[in-house]
């Protein structure tokens, strides 16, 4: 009881402090309090926290690259992207403005000077231009631990011959030592210039615990001197730890090229970097040997586009293809015969026909011409017929032998493009002639001797023309299928009796009836009838009007086909 | 890449130039010796743990008109200091430097190089000497600029002796 009371209250908070120790999640709860400021604490005091920590961040970076790369890119890609730019524009602008001293340099009396010594020195002529050009290049840069002499990192510019920089170092240093302990120099002074010859001077920069040594061909400008002493208390600043504690291993200082690299400055003379004559020279042929060749290109694109164009609107071809690839022309398509041929047409607008390729399939085209030039191939019109399309009926006028109607008649609507025909126009010329030698006929009178029936003998040739029309109506009739009569109609003069008259016209008709059939003309095609004084051709008053009337005349019956 | 400083000392006209010459990189002429008083070559060795580069800063000799500058010692992560066998003086001579050095830049480690190994008839330096020294805990070696005998094992040695010590 007693040792409750004097030992409980700190039992009790033994006991509270032990489930604090003992339980993980109130500790962890506890240590995020100050973990933050712990970081902070230990990081002011040594770089064990970084040391820690970097085997573990190397592995989360390389995990992270490996699941989802895209996150670091584009973390990354604000702090490279520019840096890209940046070195590849520096590296483009100094390709051309060394580019442009060679060329500046090439021709000039000073150039042929120069390409002697470049021959003489083997050096590439570009260096050699470049030395006589430059008003100072920071050729090389040195930094040299002071307690041993040795050199922890050494950069130099491109093209410049260098010595082993160890020895370089070691003897600089030395030299150094030499000097100081010839002028009794206390301290860190030293030397800040070594000048070599007229054009060569090693400019040093004493730091701390290192010296920067650059080496300069030329007259460089006093505020290189700032740049050198800045990049040096960079680098001591950076490699603090590393160069107090150098033993001998310079890997540390290797990641140091980039300051010092900054060092590597030089310029150029002022006249010299004026663009050269000829760097305009070429940037002009250039720009006018692509400017030529766009405006060909363009003039070949447009000649192509026409020709296509032209093809496409030519009659009887549909493209289907049409492409230009490298050397090759593809033309493909549809072809009515009668179209103009693609490759003549591709000839014709100034491409080579031996390059197409492709193939054309034949079709009919309807357009109205290619269907008239088809129906005259097919029906073959003789001169006098005209043919006309209207839409897909084919019109036909003017006037052609019988055979070649009807032959159109079966032919027409057989062409590609036509539907029906349309011949109210055209004309048969035999039905011409046959109504024309009909109508020569119903003109003719044959005249007879009074009170008889025999034909006045001077009508005999008519007769016998009368005859030879006969026989042509016979021929073209039975062409043409028609179905006509001559009528052969007898009359007599008013002189004498009715009966007798009539008798006597009826003899006359008979007569000439007969001496038709006896010159050759079927009798299918007459017939006879008498017509007494009843039909005179004239009033008779005197004996000519008698006579006149004393006559066989021709009537044409036409008969239904 | 691991570079190290040594110095080589010794009195004047040891053979401490005609020793190494053959086995060094070498851009500066002896006259350097005479005027600056150092000259530096390079050596490099291939150890277990890759390449090292010896920085070797061959020093002018002790003589009565010239003594070693100690500035020059500054920072040597070894010394050879090289005895001409037929000349007992440059042995006190190398006694005497390696005080002056271990002053200058410590208890680094350090050879103790006899010379003219080839001419040993000559040597005013007898064997009971040498044992003598080397009892005292001096790391001794015998080479021959002429032959060139031990002159290799003379720079591994002190490579051996450097990464210990360091």
């Amino acid at each position: 009881m007693l040792q409750d009371i004097i030992v409980g209250p700190q039992k009790a908070r033994i006991d509270r402090l032990e489930g604090r120790l003992d339980d993980p999640a109130v500790r962890t709860e506890e240590i995020s309090h100050h973990l933050a400021e712990a970081l902070v604490l230990r990081s002011g005091r040594d770089d064990k926290i970084a040391s820690a920590l970097e085997p573990t961040i190397a592995d989360a970076l390389k995990a992270s690259v490996q699941r989802k790369p895209q996150v670091l890119a584009d973390a990354l890609f604000p702090l490279m992207g520019p840096g890209i730019r940046k070195a590849i524009s520096a590296t483009i602008m100094g390709m051309i403005q060394s580019f442009n001293h060679v060329l500046n340099h090439s021709f000039s009396w000073q150039g042929v000077k120069w390409r002697l010594e470049a021959l003489r020195t083997r050096k590439p002529f570009a260096e050699v231009v470049l030395l006589h050009s430059l008003v100072y290049q920071v050729e090389q840069v040195f930094l040299i631990h002071h307690a041993n002499g040795l050199v922890l990192n050494h950069v130099v510019a491109p093209t410049v011959d260098t010595q082993d920089p160890d020895l370089v170092s070691g003897m600089l240093t030395a030299i150094q030592d030499f000097i100081k302990d010839s002028f009794n120099v206390e301290g860190e002074a030293g030397i800040d210039t070594l000048r070599v010859g007229n054009d060569r001077s090693v400019w040093v920069e004493q730091g701390g615990r290192t010296t920067l040594a650059a080496v300069i061909r030329g007259t460089p400008p006093m505020n290189l001197r700032i740049r050198l002493r800045d990049v040096l208390s960079r680098v001591e600043l950076k490699k603090n730890d590393d160069i107090a504690n150098f033993d001998g291993d310079t890997t540390p200082f290797a990641a140091l090229d980039d300051d010092l690299n900054e060092c590597l400055r030089y310029k150029i003379k002022e006249e010299q970097t004026r663009i050269s004559p000829w760097l305009w020279l070429i940037v002009i042929l250039v720009v006018g040997l692509a400017g030529w060749w766009g405006y060909r290109s363009h003039q070949a694109n447009q000649q192509w586009a026409r020709f296509v164009h032209d093809l496409r609107q030519a009659p009887g071809i549909v493209v289907t293809e049409a492409k230009r690839r490298g050397d090759e022309i593809h033309l493909s398509g549809l072809r009515d015969p009668l179209a103009a041929d693609p490759l003549a047409l591709l000839a014709a607008a100034g491409f080579d026909p031996g390059r197409a390729v492709g193939r054309w399939e034949s079709y009919y085209a309807l357009d109205p011409d290619f269907v008239l030039q088809r129906a005259r191939q097919a029906l073959d019109p003789p001169a006098g017929v005209d043919l006309r399309l209207s839409a897909d009926t084919l019109i036909i006028e003017g006037t052609a032998p019988h055979a070649w109607i009807v032959g159109a008649r079966r032919l027409g609507p057989l062409v590609p493009g036509i539907r029906t025909l349309a011949t109210e126009a055209l004309q048969s010329a035999e039905a011409l002639e046959l109504e024309a030698v009909l109508a020569q006929i119903a003109k003719t009178t044959i005249l007879f001797i009074s009170g008889t029936s025999e034909i006045a003998p001077e009508e005999a040739a008519k007769l016998e023309q009368t005859a030879v029309r006969g026989r042509r109506v016979q021929e073209i009739a039975a062409g043409l299928d028609r179905r006509v009569r001559i009528a052969v109609i007898g009359h007599t003069d008013a002189t004498g009796e009715e009966e007798f008259n009539r008798a006597l016209s009826y003899q006359r008709a008979e007569k000439v009836w007969q001496a038709l059939l006896a010159l050759g003309v079927s009798p299918r095609y007459l017939a006879v009838k008498g017509l007494g004084a009843s039909d005179p051709l004239r009033p008779e008053n005197t004996e000519e009007d008698r006579e006149r009337n004393r006559r066989v005349s021709f009537n044409i019956i036409w008969e239904p086909d | 890449m691991i570079k190290k400083k040594i110095c080589m000392l010794g009195a004047f006209a040891v053979g401490k130039t005609s020793l190494v010459q053959q086995y060094v990189h070498s851009i500066f002429s002896e006259k350097y010796q005479t005027t600056v008083g150092v000259k530096i070559d390079k050596k490099t060795l291939s150890v277990e743990s890759g390449a090292i580069d010896l920085i070797l800063w061959d020093i002018h000799g002790e003589d009565a008109f010239q003594s070693v500058r100690t500035s020059y010692l500054r920072g040597a992560a070894g010394l050879l200091i090289v005895v001409d066998g037929t000349r007992r003086a440059t042995l006190d001579t190398a006694f005497d430097l390696k005080t002056r050095a271990t002053e200058t830049v410590g208890a680094v480690p350090t050879i103790l190089v006899f010379n003219k190994s080839d001419l040993a008839a000559d040597w005013e330096i007898t064997p009971a000497e040498l044992a003598q020294v080397r009892q005292k805990g001096a790391v001794t070696v015998e080479t021959s600029a002429k032959t060139g005998s031990g002159v290799e094992e003379t720079f591994e040695m002190l490579v051996r002796a450097m990464l210990e010590h360091a």
